[in-house]
């Protein structure tokens, strides 16, 4: 490689400074540099560039940050809660509730959390559960079209099955969009509670530039 | 055996806030050093570091080891100084004119007189590096920045710039060269780090305070 290409190659100059090349590209940048009276000032000027740019030493700041998590969570009481969520997820509470208003809904505490039953009917009534956190119980359900004591006996136990199917389909549809609900309303209630979280700080910076000098 | 940033880091990600504060104590430094070197503002440089790692912890999780911690913290910050700069420059240019002052270093005239000579002139010196840097371009400024004080590699900056190799390698050299020029106009000369010393009538006194 002739003496132009490396005058002209500020990069290799620099990778040079840094020592970032390999060994062969430094001693043919170090014969240049013995020849050329232009680069070797070159190098000589920004190596003690870096010499200067060693004294800018950031201030001695007091840092110390820590994450503190497990703060004491303070509920606000129910009304306030309902207050400060979605329409939406208001919306959503309000079909649950509706729905139980309208015997379709069995709703009971148990031992890992809410029990959402459809079809209240003790005995016989159809159900699906939504259980607690995730899973989508799948639903035993016992055949309430009554087997008809008519001629065509075949024909009245496939209606009745398809009836069956019909119905047990739309409960677990409805079970499974119930969850999915309860879930994005959760997720949606935490991001907001970040979100609030985040404009209370940037609040509080704004209101300390403020009131700065 | 000291327990290693990726060890920690398995644990943070498990939900263990002391293993994540670890990290914090380890990195709060470099990071606010970054911060500040790249806006110029100590505290706009508390707020980035502070919500870097606010940042790091949320999503912790999510972060699966493709590449070492640091650079994937250093690219948080990097993210929010570059916020920081666009929504600065919203408001008001706030980088001082670097050609204000290009008259030589006032290095005797510094106040604080017990300072040693030597001190002063660095401090003197800082404060010219800083002022000259605060009026580079974001790119080069932060190029240098990671290279000068942070000793990545070309190719990790590379990365973290989202450029070509050659790009930052031309940034740095450009950088490097406005700053030699203004330097230079300030009375600093290549081959002298510092200007030429003065005898200083403090210089007794630094010699018996040393010995103490």
């Amino acid at each position: 490689m002739d003496a132009t290409s490396t005058c002209d190659r500020r990069e290799d100059l620099v990778a040079y400074l840094y020592g970032e090349c390999e060994a062969e590209e430094r001693e043919r940048i170090e014969a240049h540099l013995a020849a050329c009276e232009r680069c070797a000032a070159e190098v000589d000027g920004l190596r003690s560039v870096r010499r200067s740019l060693a004294a800018w030493a950031p201030p001695e700041a007091d840092l110390g940050f820590r994450i503190v998590s497990d703060l004491p969570r303070r509920e606000a009481p129910w009304w306030r809660r309902v207050g400060s969520r979605p329409a939406w997820g208001v919306a959503a509470a309000a079909c649950v509730a509706a729905a139980f208003v309208l015997g379709v809904l069995d709703v009971r505490w148990e031992g890992d959390g809410v029990v959402i039953r459809l079809g209240r009917a003790a005995g016989g009534g159809a159900s699906a559960e939504v259980t607690g956190p995730a899973e989508v119980a799948a639903p035993a359900v016992p055949v309430t079209a009554g087997a008809p004591e008519a001629v065509d006996d075949v024909l009245m136990r496939r209606i009745g099955t398809l009836i069956e199917q019909s119905e047990r389909r739309q409960q677990q549809e409805f079970a499974t969009r119930l969850l999915a609900l309860a879930q994005e309303f959760e997720l949606q209630r935490r991001e907001d509670q970040m979100r609030v979280q985040q404009e209370v700080g940037a609040l509080a910076d704004y209101l300390v530039r403020v009131s700065g000098p | 055996m000291a327990i290693t940033d990726d060890q920690l880091v398995a644990l943070a990600a498990g939900g263990d806030t002391d293993a994540f504060n670890q990290l914090v104590v380890r990195w709060e430094r470099p990071i606010f050093a970054l911060a500040y070197r790249v806006l110029g503002q100590e505290d706009d440089a508390r707020d980035v570091c502070q919500e870097a790692f606010l940042r790091a912890f949320r999503s912790i999780g999510g972060f699966k080891g493709q590449a070492k911690f640091s650079s994937w913290l250093y690219r948080i910050a990097l993210n929010l100084c570059r916020d920081w700069i666009r929504r600065e420059r919203r408001v008001t240019m706030v980088a001082p004119p670097v050609d204000a002052d290009t008259g030589p270093l006032d290095i005797l005239a510094d106040p604080d007189s017990y300072a040693s000579e030597e001190a002063v002139m660095r401090r003197e010196l800082g404060r010219a590096v800083e002022r000259i840097m605060a009026g580079l371009p974001e790119e080069q400024r932060t190029a240098i920045v990671l290279k000068e004080y942070h000793g990545l590699t070309f190719q990790e900056i590379a990365d973290l710039q989202g450029c070509p190799l050659s790009t930052v390698k031309t940034r740095v050299y450009q950088g490097l060269a406005a700053l030699r020029g203004h330097l230079e106009r300030r009375g600093i000369r290549p081959g002298t780090a510092l200007p030429e010393r003065r005898p200083s009538p403090f210089s007794r006194l630094t010699a018996v305070r040393d010995s103490e």
